[in-house]
């Protein structure tokens, strides 16, 4: 790449939204060059992660053949900790893995709903086929910022020595920390991103043999499991763990408000080794060997934190446009829809040679109509409601487990005993008009 | 739905007695016994692939505003990043910003605003090896 060489299209950043924007445009002809900060595409990446089949299918048919996945998940599960018990709820269906449930081999029907993986060699996979469709990969190679001029971004700063390069258009899909000149600021200089937007994610991967993950998740050869997990799982602090199996490790992480974290003062590393030491956790995990230890933010903010998403000469996409559905826990399928949107939307501007706001404005349309947008507008109402309610994260896993106990411990005293010690054991931490009413109010945040 | 009450008989502490975790160039096992040995954020950190750049990328604006200010968080930042960049020093935050995994939560969590944040130079800075 030379010092002033244009191209049609410049995407920054090759996560799953940058590298969905650069497979589109590649293969509709576009000259579009994708930027890495990166040693490689997935060097900086962590996520829990569960992909979800559906939306990557579309850009890449027949992926599941390829592609380097962990396990097809079979098994969801959510448990609620208490300090040293726990409630589990979960289901298990072959319809989440069809023809995968004969065993072994990759079977042709279609992929599982899901698979497990590991962000650093699945993010250079895809990249890759970003590149086979004609794409330009620029690795090790930061953009600074955006290059504007009168109002409108005509290019890009990077960190190389002839580091200016020009385009029709630039695709922000950088993550969520962007690019200086794209986000926003409050008066007193603060960055518009507050803690109560953003998780704190760390994760750890222990590696365990086959055979183990399977006799321990209790699962046919190569199947997968996931188990979120609330309660006491994040010391306290308003969040949510996971546990999932991988091909021959777990990925085991806990995320909490980063906003919780400052007013706890806790360390996230004793938050993830309280986790793993709870009697719950510690058999699924004993005699593994930690291999790394990751952390990573993840945007939380909803719908009513979505930024700007296009204005004359870009578009943002991916986490960089808050693009994360925290409910559901699906983030790179949601990037993959808006990167490939984007692109979308830019092969239609090339064709009218309009690559200013108004014509982009395309793409806010496309969001809305997909379910991007429209899942993020139905639990609009979730941020709020977790704010002010936080005996969801915090006392129901307790009061559920008080509850279970007192029913299921055999002690001689009549059943119709313990239904009422059951009841009581609720009604105790929270009165039955205070459980209805976050009822009620957790149905209305999620319509 | 299904309960596992994993209580100890009596409450009392779980018994202690198990191997000793080694922590090695490659990982660290967590101990097959009952009692698994914690790993310290110098253990976690040993498991990180880095490409270290010679220049640092992050830096505490003023030293004042932390002394003067974050006492009542208790110097967030020296507990909220996962990767212990930042340590109290007698007077000031230092700054190891070798280990940094570059989260960014110190951009956004510092109450005052008072880190100048960037990333690394590209190509520098964490490598993860499986994400
Ligand atoms: C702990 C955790 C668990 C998660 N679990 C799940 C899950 O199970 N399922 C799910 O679907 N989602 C999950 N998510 C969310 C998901 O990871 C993100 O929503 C998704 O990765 C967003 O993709 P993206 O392409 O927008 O951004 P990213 O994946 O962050 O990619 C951005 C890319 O841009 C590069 N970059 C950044 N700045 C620059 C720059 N200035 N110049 C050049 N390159 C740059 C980065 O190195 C990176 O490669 C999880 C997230 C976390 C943190
Ligand atoms: S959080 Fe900010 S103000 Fe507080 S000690 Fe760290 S740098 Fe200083
Ligand atoms: S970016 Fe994350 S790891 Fe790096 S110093 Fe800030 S909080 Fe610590």
């Amino acid at each position: 790449m030379s010092g002033n060489e244009r191209f049609d299209c410049i995407v920054v950043g090759a996560g799953p939204a940058g590298t969905a924007a650069a497979l589109t445009l590649a293969r509709a002809g576009v000259k579009v060059v994708l930027f890495e900060r990166g040693e490689f595409p997935g060097a900086k990446n962590v996520m829990g992660g569960v992909l979800y089949s559906k939306t990557l299918n579309k850009l890449v048919p027949g992926f599941w053949k390829e592609a380097p996945l962990e396990r097809p998940v079979i098994e969801q599960n959510l448990w609620m900790l208490s300090s040293d018990s726990v409630a589990k709820v979960g289901y298990r269906s072959p319809r989440f893995v069809p023809g995968h449930a004969a065993e072994g081999g990759v079977p042709d029907e279609g992929p599982a709903n899901a698979f497990t993986v590991l962000r650093a060699k699945f993010d250079r996979w895809f990249a890759q086929k970003a590149v086979d469709a004609g794409a330009l990969l620029i690795t090790e190679t930061a953009v600074e910022d955006l290059l504007w001029e009168n109002g409108k971004v005509v290019g890009v700063q990077t960190g190389r020595d002839d580091g200016k390069v020009y385009a029709d258009a630039v695709i922000v899909t950088a993550g969520l920390h962007a690019l200086n000149s794209l986000i926003p600021k409050m008066a007193d200089g603060r960055l518009g991103i507050k803690p109560e937007h953003v998780a704190l994610a760390v994760k750890q991967i222990i590696a365990l043999p086959k055979e183990k993950i399977e006799d321990r998740f209790n699962l046919p050869a190569g199947m997968g499991a996931t188990i979120e997990l609330v309660g006491a799982s994040t010391s306290g602090l308003t969040g949510i763990s996971f546990i999932y199996t991988n091909a021959d490790s777990i990925s085991i992480g806990a995320g909490a408000m980063l906003s919780d974290y400052v007013k706890s003062g806790k360390h996230p590393y004793d938050v993830i080794e309280d986790f793993k030491a709870h009697p719950a956790i510690k058999p699924l995990i004993a005699g593994g060997e930690v291999k790394e230890y990751l952390g990573h933010l993840i945007p939380e903010g909803g719908y009513n934190a979505v930024p700007k998403l296009y204005g004359d000469g870009f578009m943002v996409a991916g986490d960089s446009a808050m693009l994360v559905n925290s409910v559901h826990r699906e983030g790179s399928n949601l990037a993959m829809e808006s990167g490939r949107l984007a692109a979308e939307t830019f092969i239609k501007a090339k064709e009218r040679k309009d690559y200013s706001a108004r014509s982009f404005a395309a793409y806010r349309d496309a969001l809305d109509k997909s379910f991007v947008l429209k899942d993020l507008r139905k639990y609009r109402g979730i941020q709020h409601y977790l704010d002010s309610h936080p005996q969801i994260f915090l006392s129901y896993p307790e009061m559920v487990s008080e509850a279970a106990f007192r029913f299921l411990n055999v002690d001689e005293a009549p059943k119709a005993e313990h239904e009422k010690m059951m009841v009581q054991a609720v009604t105790n931490r929270r009165s039955m008009m205070g459980l209805l009413s976050d009822l009620w109010a957790g149905w209305r945040a999620t319509r | 739905m299904s309960v596992d009450a994993s209580r100890s008989a009596g409450g009392g502490p779980a018994p202690a007695a198990a191997p000793d975790v080694k922590t090695q160039a490659q990982g660290a096992t967590i101990a097959t016994g009952t009692e698994a040995k914690r790993l310290s954020i110098d253990d976690l950190l040993y498991l990180i692939r880095y490409n270290p750049d010679d220049r640092g990328h992050l830096r505490v604006i003023n030293d004042d505003i932390c002394r003067e200010k974050c006492v009542k968080y208790g110097y967030a930042c020296t507990r909220f990043c996962p990767a212990q960049v930042y340590k109290w020093e007698e007077n000031h935050v230092s700054v190891s910003w070798e280990g940094c995994i570059e989260c960014g939560a110190c951009r956004i969590g510092c109450p005052f605003a008072n880190i100048d944040w960037k990333y690394p130079r590209g190509g520098f800075g964490v490598s993860f090896k499986n994400g």
